[in-house]
């Protein structure tokens, strides 16, 4: 176990910033998330960390000691990569154990290293089968077992699930928070997927654009998210975005969005705190938004553009007389035609300002 | 279903194709002259002979009819040219090997300056036809005093198969998955990610490498012709062929021709295997 820092990270590929100035703290046993859309450099981040990249400039630190020019070998990480890597002439056993190979260990030593961890992820039937014999499921367990049995002080992890079903995906997520708990190893692990972020990170990382958006627990990331960019990429449905601007008038105050003017409640101004800025955004998630009749005071009118059944629930995508796409979340009771003229009532209470 | 139907009749024409000259021949070399010489001429062996075989490798053959088939004239020259073909064609796939593999290897794997510049050099060697080098080499062998020699015999042959065997193997190993990330935090180093991790895992591509590089070398006709034949260098091909200017005994030169095409034979059988495993229809991108 470490704890690992990161101090001004950066790293460009000649012209192009894939990596801009990441400073972050993981303490040790945290499992860390790091979530963002596609190219804002997660693997570059994680490479720089697992020494498979050098950084322009920064320093990765385990514990208090400097890392940043060691090869990954000597840093006692274990990576997983994407689908699984795996050595492909190789069977399942001679794969684990090559992670062993250079530890210095004897024949004996790594046999019970490797029965240990076997048995503790339940492989022991594949053990003589090629990866190519092994299915989605079976080889990320196999790479799970080849990143343990070196017993490192940090697991990195680059999207190991990505190229799984979903129900295989929920089984090894549950299966991979367990056993991260139970050895209690300091992890970092890449996704875009904000489910994975949010049901396994003590801690998540959005990035986007060579830069970190937010740090925080899963719940402050949900629910005070610092930018819009957070705000729009974390939750399913995605938030709805209302631009516009907030006018005081005799102690009165309204937010004025397209030709609507809403009043803007305390708990909402409480938060603003004086600072209105002319032109804001501001963001209201779907099930903070009710659907009424149009024409409704208060309400701003639309068109009913598709409804989306999910059972617990449904989701109602509106769109406003400019085109843009609002969703609203309803009971799976309501009904809803396609092309119906209703009217939205935002519910400012919940509304994050940008 | 008709789909079945037509790559069945291809597949028998292409069987055909490939199989009749072999069949037509093999039978030649199991006839007697005279049955040869007959018209029409059979269609197979009434009574099989092996005298041809014994024949060209000089010794005398006595048929069940008395008759003896005397050994051939040429004999010393197949045995030669048998010795010399197994020598050269070995030679030269081990070195192609221990050549192509790092090469093609940091090629398909590794960035450097002025990559694709030797790339296209590569590629130029495989275009360039054989022969236009031809006389190049003659003139620069004769000053060396390489003609008539194995050692350059086995350099000449090397030009050819190393540019060729590299630009195929690129292609092999572009597509292998990317296990140098993993080899690097299982602690190997550059070199050791070749030799122990790289190399047993395209035992394959290196297969068919060497399949290619041996059958090129067993097979090469213009370069021995002009650099080897007639001397103590001369390979089996270009031994076969002096059977052309020779007193006709057909049934001679069958016997030789089934001699040429038996060690390919054999070594496509050994590596069936990989040749399947490898594909070689996956374009080099
Ligand atoms: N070896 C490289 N050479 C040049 N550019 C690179 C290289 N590796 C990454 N990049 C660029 O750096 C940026 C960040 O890449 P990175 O792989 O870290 O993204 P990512 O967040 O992991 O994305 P994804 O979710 O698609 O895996 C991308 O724009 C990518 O094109
Ligand atoms: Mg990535």
């Amino acid at each position: 176990m470490a704890s690992i820092h990161l101090k001004n990270l950066k790293k460009t590929f000649g012209q192009h910033v894939a990596v801009a100035d990441l400073t972050l703290d993981v303490a040790e046993g945290q499992f860390v998330v790091l979530l963002g859309p596609s190219g804002c450099g997660k693997t570059t981040t994680l490479n720089c960390i697992a020494g498979l990249e050098a950084p322009t400039s920064g320093r990765v630190l385990f514990d208090d000691t400097d890392v940043t020019g060691l090869p990954p070998h000597a840093r006692n990480i274990a990576m997983v990569f994407q689908s699984a890597l795996l050595y492909p002439h190789l069977n399942a056993r001679a794969n684990i154990e090559m992670s062993l190979r250079h530890s210095g260990m004897t024949a004996d030593q790594v046999k019970s290293r490797v029965a240990g961890v076997v048995s503790m992820l339940r492989v022991d039937h594949l053990l003589d089968k090629r990866p190519s014999a092994l299915s989605g499921g079976e080889r990320q367990r196999v790479a799970l077992a080849k990143a343990i049995v070196r017993e490192p002080s940090v697991f990195l992890m680059d999207e190991p699930f990505s190229a799984l079903d979903a129900a295989l995906r929920n089984s090894l997520r549950a299966e991979l928070v367990h056993l991260q708990k139970t050895l209690n190893v300091t992890t970092i692990f890449v996704t875009h997927d904000q489910v994975e972020a949010m049901t396994m990170g003590d801690v998540i990382v959005v990035m986007n654009n060579a830069n970190v958006e937010q740090v925080g627990s899963p719940d402050e990331i949900y629910n005070n998210p610092q930018t819009k960019f957070v705000a729009g990429f974390i939750g399913s449905p995605p938030m709805n975005f209302f631009e516009g601007a907030f006018k005081s008038e005799n102690d009165r105050l309204t937010f004025h969005t397209g030709d609507m003017a809403l009043s803007v409640p305390d708990a909402l101004r409480a938060k603003l705190d004086g600072s209105i800025e002319a032109l804001t955004s501001v963001g209201i998630r779907p099930q903070h938004i009710r659907i009424v009749d149009a024409g409704t005071d208060g309400g701003i009118n639309m068109e009913v553009y598709a409804v989306e059944h999910l059972g617990k629930e449904t989701v109602i995508i509106l769109q406003s007389e400019a085109g843009d796409a609002y969703r609203v979340l309803t009971d799976p009771g309501f009904k809803a035609a396609v092309g119906e003229r209703v009217a939205l009532a935002p519910d400012l209470a919940h509304a994050h300002v940008f | 279903m008709t789909r079945t139907i037509w790559s069945r009749i291809a597949l028998a024409v292409i069987l055909i194709w490939t199989l009749l000259p072999i069949y037509w021949f093999l039978k030649i070399s199991l006839l007697t002259p005279d049955e040869i010489a007959r018209f029409p001429p059979p269609l197979y062996p009434l009574e099989p002979q092996p005298a041809a075989y014994f024949n060209i490798f000089g010794f005398d053959y006595e048929l069940s009819n008395g008759i003896t088939r005397r050994a051939s004239g040429q004999a010393n020259q197949i045995i030669r040219g048998l010795q010399n073909s197994v020598i050269v064609s070995i030679i030269v796939t081990v070195l192609t090997l221990a050549v192509v593999a790092p090469l093609a290897y940091v090629f398909a794997r590794l960035d450097f300056a002025h990559k694709n510049k030797l790339l296209f050099a590569i590629l130029l060697a495989v275009a360039l036809p054989p022969v236009s080098t031809l006389i190049p080499f003659y003139s620069m062998y004769v000053q060396l005093g390489l003609n008539g020699t194995i050692l350059g015999l086995v350099i000449v042959t090397l030009t050819i198969t190393i540019p060729f065997v590299t630009w195929m193997l690129i292609g092999y190993f572009r597509n292998l998955p990317q296990v140098e990330r993993l080899a690097r935090i299982d602690g190997f180093s550059r070199m050791g990610t070749f030799v122990y991790v790289m190399l047993p895992m395209s035992r394959s591509g290196l297969a068919v490498a060497a399949v290619i590089a041996f059958l090129f070398a067993w097979n090469e006709y213009t370069y021995a012709l002009i650099l080897v034949n007639g001397t103590t260098a001369n390979t089996l091909p270009t031994a076969i062929s002096g059977f052309l200017f020779q007193h006709p005994e057909p049934q001679h030169m069958a016997a030789a021709l089934a001699l040429t095409i038996l060690p390919p034979a054999l070594v496509a059988f050994l590596l069936q295997r990989h040749i399947g495993e490898m594909n070689l229809v996956e374009p080099v991108r």
